[in-house]
């Protein structure tokens, strides 16, 4: 188990914090993108955005703020490969052949995210129990993540995990 | 003051430049460029100022040195005092306790014989003074002599005015010299090609290694809480990962085209 672990599915603690990588990422642009739109049309006071109702406003922010997310997810799974939070981690999304995902993959996958969070987030906890770590979104858009980086478990672990191993021998024996 | 001044050498420095003196009336006397005198004198002050503050330095460090080893000495006392085994060890021993105890026994006789003289001395010489100043044959010499001590405490006077005004100059001027040197060489080393390149790498370096470091544990993460979300569901743990998906650029396909 020492050897790398690269190309091999990737697990729920990487792929969560390579999430919150992006999510972090997303909410600062929005916010600043927010801030220099705002600050633009008061200093020309053009006025626009007083002249929206709030409950406008807010549909409108939430609009722009989904196709903006969509499109950073999307534009990085096809062009890339990975996302700036999975690229910090070491991840990629492929396909089954282990190619980057297409565009439509890419959309269903964007998609899957709302289905697994719908559901109480089960969906993305199935990566913890799915024998090739797919959530569902995975399964929808049929995309896999796998580590990037000649990835190992630390020392304290994989002897941990040799140990048992060794021990499941033994008790086969 | 300035007609007082016979300087016949134009490239000999007198000791000291009289406050009266005018710095451009004085260079006229000694036949040198004003800058020249002005230079040679503030690498005097350099000089001076770099013995100075080196010196505090120097002494401040050792003091500190010092404390240091008499602190961690208490805790090695026993291993130190144990007598030497080896005959050249007892012998270099030997000769480093010669040194600092003729050092010590210098220092010590030193006092002892500067004592013994002035106390000879004001034995020897005392009844010869008081009787000499009581000779009025000697009043001339001796109002010469008084003249003589007089001009010498003024000119010591100065002497120390000068030395004090000179001493905090020149500390200061050491002090800007050495931190305009150590900019002045770190502008240098940073603009060094070869040194950039060297701290650009290892900055690489290292931050990849904090960065293996970091997603090492998540890797370990990752199979920790599968292990833990197995066992919450009473499944058997996993022991070995799925197989891998082939690597990019294999010939298989993928299922989904989309």
């Amino acid at each position: 188990m020492t050897e790398s672990l690269k190309g091999y599915y990737a697990g729920f603690i990487s792929r969560l914090l390579a999430f919150s990588v992006d999510i972090i990422i997303l909410v600062v642009v929005l916010i600043f993108g927010g801030w220099l739109l705002n600050t633009v049309t008061t200093f020309f006071s053009l006025g626009i955005i007083d002249s929206i109702s709030p409950v406008l406003q807010v549909l409108i922010s939430t609009i722009v703020a989904l196709l903006f997310s969509a499109g950073y997810y999307i534009f990085f799974w096809t062009l890339v490969g990975q996302t700036p939070g999975k690229l910090l981690l070491g991840l990629r999304v492929v396909s089954r052949s282990g190619r980057p995902i297409t565009f439509w993959q890419a959309l269903r996958r964007y998609v899957g995210y709302y289905l697994s969070a719908l559901a109480l987030y089960t969906g993305f906890l199935w990566v913890l129990i799915d024998n090739r770590r797919q959530g569902w979104h995975d399964k929808l858009a049929n995309t896999f993540v796998v580590y990037e980086w000649q990835a190992r478990p630390g020392a304290f672990l994989a002897n941990r995990m040799k140990e048992q191993q060794e021990q499941d021998l033994s008790s086969n024996e | 003051m300035i007609g007082e001044l016979n300087v016949t050498n134009p490239t000999e420095i007198p000791d000291f430049v009289p406050d009266n003196v005018q710095l451009e009336e004085f260079i006229d006397n000694m036949n040198m460029a004003p800058g020249e005198a002005e230079s040679l004198r503030s690498i005097t002050r350099l000089l001076v100022g770099g013995a100075l503050v080196g010196w505090d330095e120097l002494f401040a460090h050792l003091r500190s040195w010092e404390d240091e080893i008499n602190a961690s000495r208490s805790q090695e006392a026993d291993v130190i005092n144990a007598p030497p085994q080896d005959p050249a060890a007892a012998l270099r021993y030997a000769m480093i306790g010669l040194l600092f105890e003729s050092q010590d026994r210098l220092v010590k006789r030193s006092k002892q014989a500067l004592n013994l003289f002035w106390r000879a001395t004001e034995t020897f010489w005392s009844p010869v003074i008081n009787r000499a100043g009581a000779t009025r044959q000697l009043d001339p010499a001796r109002s010469r002599y008084d003249e003589l001590v007089r001009r010498g405490e003024t000119l010591t006077g100065r002497w120390v005015d000068r030395g004090q005004n000179e001493e905090a100059r020149s500390r200061q001027l050491a002090r800007t010299a050495a931190q305009q040197s150590f900019d002045t060489s770190m502008d240098k080393l940073g603009q060094a090609p070869a040194l950039e390149q060297l701290i650009r790498d290892q900055s690489v370096g290292l931050t990849q290694t904090a960065l293996d470091e970091a997603r090492a544990r998540t890797v370990g993460g990752d199979m920790v809480a599968e292990n833990f979300a197995r066992s919450i569901l009473r499944r058997v743990p996993r022991r070995q990962l799925n197989e891998p998906l082939p690597s990019e650029g294999s010939d298989s396909e993928s299922a989904d085209t989309g």
